[in-house]
């Protein structure tokens, strides 16, 4: 007995680290929709950076912690308390045994991480704990969270002391992502109009997302593409663009191949925001150089470096 | 032989070769390789995602070449053909009446024409396990709505492939049949039986 959960909201699975070297088998990489947030949740408490953890996706969520712990709270903003008392995120805080955490609907945001010192309990896949709820793999038996379920703690030796995250390390949250990304294999089959405008618009996001992709909405780009294109390798943060002219980005459960043309990627540094995009935002594509995105990813590790390592 | 990298952002690179069974024997090398995290074998190219902050793109396309003039051991499964047992009749395989409706042909006659030949697996892909098995007779096309949930093993056929599904889940394919054969094991080191350039033969059971 350790977490029991009174309500799960939309969508709540345990997400570890990512599956690595099993895309050729079709297998995508899973692991949280917004993995900084998720890394920053597990150094608040001093856990391994990639311990599982709880994704919350659009609040709503209540457990009853059946153990006394350390917990953080990190990524969309969702007012949240601790037996009716209102708690900050970024921080590591102690519960008792019968406590109950409430988090209400986020303003901005998606997707909202909770860790508890030592990780939670969940089942291996391919070396990784995280849920792949399209074919119910890893986690709590490859589902998603529902009330009444226990999960279970780990008893994990913390790595480092609990760490309060600088505001300086907040991500930013808005309903207008700036996306930095460099051409993809593809990006000739735009139209050469849009080979231009597809940087100096901003662009919405439609109702239809997912853990596997986002779908643009009235974008209507001009692709030259018959739909016959053979099946290539994809990524998240891949950006496809079908016949209709409506592109989707991938995400972490994302496919592994896909048949259409591969118009933009989304950089390392830039894709754990893809996680936090809510239906209707906007988007905005900034065009970047592969070497550019090497030294924006170097500043960001390092950063996180300096916290962990002082 | 020069051959012409894309890069794709700072920690995906690009290079055009074809399927082949040496293809899959280098990627297996590749993936053996320090820093390299995926090597995914597309229909025309092959792509390697990397830790970008631990090796350099010029790094990375060297251990390419230098693993592209080694000799590599083919698999000893390329050699072999796996029998891939098959129940073709409409439970199994809800659009069998529609694709034979469409092709003109009776049951009998798909089934024969469908377990005649042996097939190569040109890549796994999609989803986890699914496999794209080239040189099928039939060129049809997808289901205009596709399916939320197919089973397990069904065998459905699309744009001159015959597809496997590992598992089960949504797809878009006109499922003709089911193999009994298990193809997903998660007890198993490797839980998929399956592997691109593969040749696999079709044979038709009852049950």
């Amino acid at each position: 007995m350790s977490l029991k959960i009174l309500q799960s909201g939309m969508q709540s699975t345990l997400q570890g680290a990512p599956r690595k070297n099993f895309r050729h088998q079709g297998v995508p990489a899973s692991g949280p929709a917004d993995d900084h947030s998720a890394l920053l949740a597990n150094i608040a408490v001093g856990n391994k950076l990639d311990e599982t953890v709880i994704e919350i996706t659009a609040g709503g969520f209540e457990a009853k912690f059946e153990k006394a712990t350390e917990f953080a709270l990190t990524g969309a903003p969702c007012p949240t308390s601790l037996d009716e008392t209102t708690i900050p995120y970024y921080k590591s805080h102690h519960t008792d045994a019968g406590s109950a955490i409430k988090l209400d609907v986020p303003k901005l945001g998606l997707r909202t991480y909770l860790a508890i010192s030592g990780g939670f309990k969940a089942e291996k896949f391919l070396d990784s704990t995280s849920t792949y709820l399209p074919a119910n793999l890893g986690g709590h038996e490859g589902m998603q969270l529902k009330p009444n379920d226990t999960i279970e703690f780990l008893n994990n030796k913390p790595t480092t002391p609990p760490i309060c995250i600088p505001p300086r390390l907040h991500p930013f949250f808005s309903n207008l992502w700036p996306l930095r990304v460099c051409k993809g294999p593809e990006f000739s089959a735009l139209s050469s109009k849009n080979q231009k405008s597809i940087f100096r618009e901003n662009l919405k996001i439609g109702s239809r997302l997912n853990r596997m992709g986002i779908q643009l909405d009235n974008v209507s780009l001009e692709i030259n593409s018959d739909g016959r294109m053979k099946s290539e390798p994809v990524f998240p943060g891949t950006i496809q663009c079908p016949e209709d002219g409506n592109p989707f980005i991938l995400l972490t459960d994302a496919q592994t191949t896909g048949g259409y043309p591969r118009i933009l990627q989304v950089i390392s540094a830039d894709r754990h925001r893809l996680g936090q995009i809510r239906p209707h935002d906007g988007i905005s594509f900034i065009l970047t150089k592969p070497d550019e995105a090497v030294e924006i990813l170097k500043q960001k590790k390092n950063a996180i470096n300096q916290l962990t390592q002082p | 032989m020069t051959l012409e990298y894309t890069q794709i952002a700072d920690d995906i690179i690009s290079v055009p070769l074809s399927a082949n069974p040496n293809r899959s024997a280098l990627a297996k090398a590749l993936r053996k390789t320090a820093h390299i995290i995926e090597v995914v074998e597309g229909t025309q190219t092959l792509v390697i995602q990397y830790d970008c902050l631990a090796i350099s793109s010029t790094e990375i396309i060297s251990t390419f070449e230098t693993n592209l003039k080694a000799k590599h051991a083919v698999d000893a499964h390329v050699s072999k053909v796996l029998i891939i047992p098959v129940i073709y009749n409409e439970e199994a395989g809800p659009d069998l009446k529609q694709v034979c409706e469409a092709l003109g042909v009776s049951q009998t006659e798909f089934v024969d024409i469908h377990t005649q030949q042996t097939y190569t697996i040109e890549m796994i892909g999609f989803t986890p396990g699914f496999a794209y098995v080239g040189g099928a007779a039939f060129n049809l096309p997808r289901l205009k709505q596709p399916r939320i949930r197919v089973n397990a093993g069904s065998i459905g056929l699309a744009g001159g492939y015959t597809g496997l599904y590992a598992l089960e889940g949504p797809g878009g394919w006109p499922i003709v049949g089911r193999t009994s054969k298990k193809l997903f094991d998660p007890d198993r080191t490797n839980p998929f039986i399956l592997a691109p350039q593969m040749q696999v033969k079709f044979e038709a059971v009852a049950s």
